[in-house]
């Protein structure tokens, strides 16, 4: 298998191997642009200026799982159910893992455009959200609160009665 | 010299510190973490708990703040219009986007969804008159009285109820229907003609159905109030009523089916076959019937004229052992109802028996289908069950026991939201969970309640819930009683008819009538299921007497 060497923002470089690399929109295009298609000693390794080693590897590896999946749909607002979509079981055990690493694996997929990985993590994001109070979130994700007093007696207000009980 | 030790003490505390920390800045990144793994080996279980705790918080992230915005509208955009809500709620940065507008396109904007909610909640916990209230009732900021009470029909027994638009109509045995403004509650106009009592009604289109002891069918325009037709050929009371495209048929005591063209108030075809009075009908299809009477059967009719003439009877049902008074469809089953206390599940395809409903004690006053193809029925033994169609089990018993059950008959069902609304010979109206099968609230308690007060008939909307009231004994004047759940509501655009004497007819959107497209899907109100049965276990006796001696 080719391989392409990347060199990330903590200044690794990380081998990965070009069908898996493909998947992100990013390198595809760049790669085509450069004409690489095997890995060279003498190549340069092409810089990634906002992702991590360790998110990219993340990401090479959620690729590598997901390289025979069919392309994602287009985003289409109306075609997006309303019922939330369960992570199958290999994501959710995948996407495990501490908040600091998750946000980096978010920023990466974004830069890289790894559209499915993009979704696949946000829904995970939003899983964490989901059903909880304001309280609890805050907890979850070490969030201040910074409303005043008096703001905060006006959103309660304003969403009490969502509550049913 | 304590005083001096202990300044030393810190100071050399510091200072160790600060080495230390300048050691471990000028290692290198592997190193870091070396001398991290082996500080962490040396720790007691209290100091990893504190390392544990410290750490936590600090690898945690504040995703939906920090995010670049659309990421964040993504996370967002996965989650439930009440989930925004709550989020809206956690900082000012998260409320910001939370209230974004493209989160709120599906629900029709946050605005619309809030009051749907509003609504939801007022019919929880909002308007009733559980309580007696003296005055006006107002929600806050409610641009309408959320309650109306309106003297009708002089104490005479109010027979049926619809809504239509902006209108309530209420019909009685005095003779005459009456059309109110649901917003304000003004009497629109008296329709006036029938010269028995009005025991059934339909609305179709914007015409208005109605069938009398005086063994007419009369055809109202409701925007004038105007009579169209009168159509006579039954020789006996017209019991059932039910509205079709534009055909109406109607049901008597005189034991047949009269299918009438609802413009040329021409009589299209007879159906006899019932030996007794027939008591529900319902349409089917364009071309199909089912009727139930007194003769304890059920009939599937086809009025397509084929050769075996211009209509014929189809199925007869036959395995009531007493009356059969109500009747519900779905496009797979036909449900009766029976004095018997019996339910039957019939299959419209064939006609065959599927199911018997056993568990009911008395006479089912009532029957709806739920959204999710569950049948409800409310019946005179004070319970109402849900059953499960497609096995026959009875899944809920509501009001078997306890505080809150219904003291008396039920006369009158309706289906609100996921919400059971029912209506008893109590002079209550109860709200219950159609999920849960759980007693919810108390919507109305006549003042009368206990003591002979009576609700006839309910009938509801999304946001309006109407009561016809009375009593047996005169303890309670015969009234129409309206909960309006929907502060916002304002009276309908005035209406664009220009006509003169063109009475407040709500004109304006909405496709008219809910029962004239015969949703084949509901135990169509026009029958007047629930009423009838009480007056014809009290006051309509005397009705028949009558009726018999003129027959």
């Amino acid at each position: 298998m080719p391989g392409i060497k990347l060199l990330t923002v903590d200044n690794e470089i990380v081998e990965v191997d070009a069908d898996t690399a493909k998947q992100s929109l990013l390198l595809r295009s760049m790669l085509h642009d450069l004409g690489v298609t095997e890995i060279d000693d003498d190549e340069e390794a092409i810089s990634l200026p906002h992702v991590t080693a360790a998110a990219l590897r993340k990401a090479m590896a959620w690729c590598a799982h997901h390289k025979d999946d069919p392309p994602p749909p287009e985003d289409d607002e109306n075609a997006r159910d309303l019922q939330p979509q369960q992570l199958s079981s290999w994501d959710a055990e995948f996407l495990r893992m501490d908040q600091s690493a998750l946000f980096e694996l978010i920023q990466a997929a974004n830069y890289l455009d790894i559209r499915g990985l993009l979704d696949t993590a946000c829904k995970a994001v939003a899983d964490a959200i989901r059903g909880r109070s304001p309280e609890e979130i805050r907890k979850a994700f070490n969030i201040r609160c910074d409303f005043t007093p008096q703001e905060e007696e006006q959103v309660r207000r304003e969403t009490e009665w969502c509550e049913e009980k | 010299m304590a005083d001096e030790d202990e300044p030393e003490k810190k100071r050399l505390k510091i200072e160790t510190e600060s080495d230390w920390e300048h050691t471990f800045d000028s290692l290198t990144p592997q190193d870091r973490l070396c001398v991290l793994s082996n500080l962490i080996a040396k720790c007691s279980h209290p100091e990893l708990i504190h390392l544990h705790c410290s750490l936590m918080p600090r690898l945690k992230r504040d995703f939906v703040s920090h995010l670049p915005t659309e990421l964040s509208l993504r996370i967002l955009g996965e989650l439930s219009p009440r989930d925004l809500l709550v989020c809206a709620q956690v900082s000012r940065r998260w409320r910001l986007l939370a209230e974004d507008p493209h989160l709120w396109r599906r629900q029709g904007g946050k605005r619309a969804y809030q009051r749907a909610r509003q609504v939801r909640c007022n019919w929880l916990r909002g308007v009733s008159i559980a309580r007696p209230v003296n005055g006006p009732c107002r929600l806050p900021g409610a641009t309408l009285p959320s309650m109306l009470t309106l003297p009708a029909h002089d104490n005479h027994v109010i027979t049926c109820l619809e809504m239509w638009r902006n209108l309530i109509v209420s019909a009685s045995d005095d003779s005459t229907i009456r059309l109110w403004r649901a917003d304000t509650g003004q009497l629109v106009r008296t329709l006036t003609g029938h010269i028995g009592g009005v025991w059934s009604t339909a609305i179709v289109d914007d015409l208005l159905v109605s069938g009398s002891t005086d063994r007419t069918v009369r055809v109202w325009c409701m925007k004038t109030g105007i009579c169209r037709h009168t159509l006579a050929g039954h020789v006996s009371t017209v019991r059932c009523l039910a509205g079709r495209g534009s055909h109406v048929t109607s049901g008597s005591r005189d034991t047949s089916l009269r299918v009438w063209d609802l413009h040329t108030g021409a009589c299209q075809v007879v159906l006899h076959g019932h030996r007794a009075a027939v008591r529900a009908v319902q349409w089917l299809s364009d071309s199909e019937l089912v009727s139930a009477s007194y003769d304890s059967t059920v009939r599937v009719w086809c009025i397509e004229p084929s050769s075996r003439g211009p209509y014929y009877c189809k199925y007869v049902l036959d395995q009531h052992i007493n009356r059969v008074y109500t009747l519900a469809a779905t496009p797979q089953y036909i449900m009766s109802g029976s004095l018997d206390t019996t339910i039957r599940v019939w299959r419209s395809s064939d006609g065959q028996l599927i199911r018997t409903l056993l568990g009911h004690q008395s006479l089912t006053a009532g029957m709806l289908v739920l959204p999710d193809g569950r049948l409800v029925s409310g019946n005179a033994d004070t319970t109402l069950r849900v059953w499960d169609l497609s096995t026959g089990q009875c899944q809920h018993v509501l009001g078997l026991g306890g505080q809150d059950k219904h003291q008396s008959a039920i006369t009158s069902v309706q289906i609100v939201q996921d919400f059971i609304v029912s209506a008893s010979d109590d002079g209550t109206v109860k709200m219950w969970s159609a999920t849960t099968g759980q007693f919810v609230r108390d919507l109305l308690r006549l003042e009368s309640a206990g003591h002979g007060g009576v609700v006839w008939r309910i009938c509801a909307s999304d946001t309006r819930l109407v009561c016809a009231a009375g009593s047996r004994n005169g303890s309670e004047d015969a009234k129409l009683i309206v909960l309006n759940f929907d502060p916002e509501a304002v009276s309908q655009a005035p209406h664009a008819c220009n006509r003169v004497g063109c009475g407040v007819c709500g004109a304006g959107g909405g496709s008219g009538a809910s029962s004239s497209g015969a949703p084949s899907y509901c135990c169509c109100s026009s029958q007047s299921p629930g009423v009838g049965i009480l007056q014809d276990l009290i006051g309509y006796a005397e009705d028949e007497a009558a009726d018999e001696q003129r027959l």
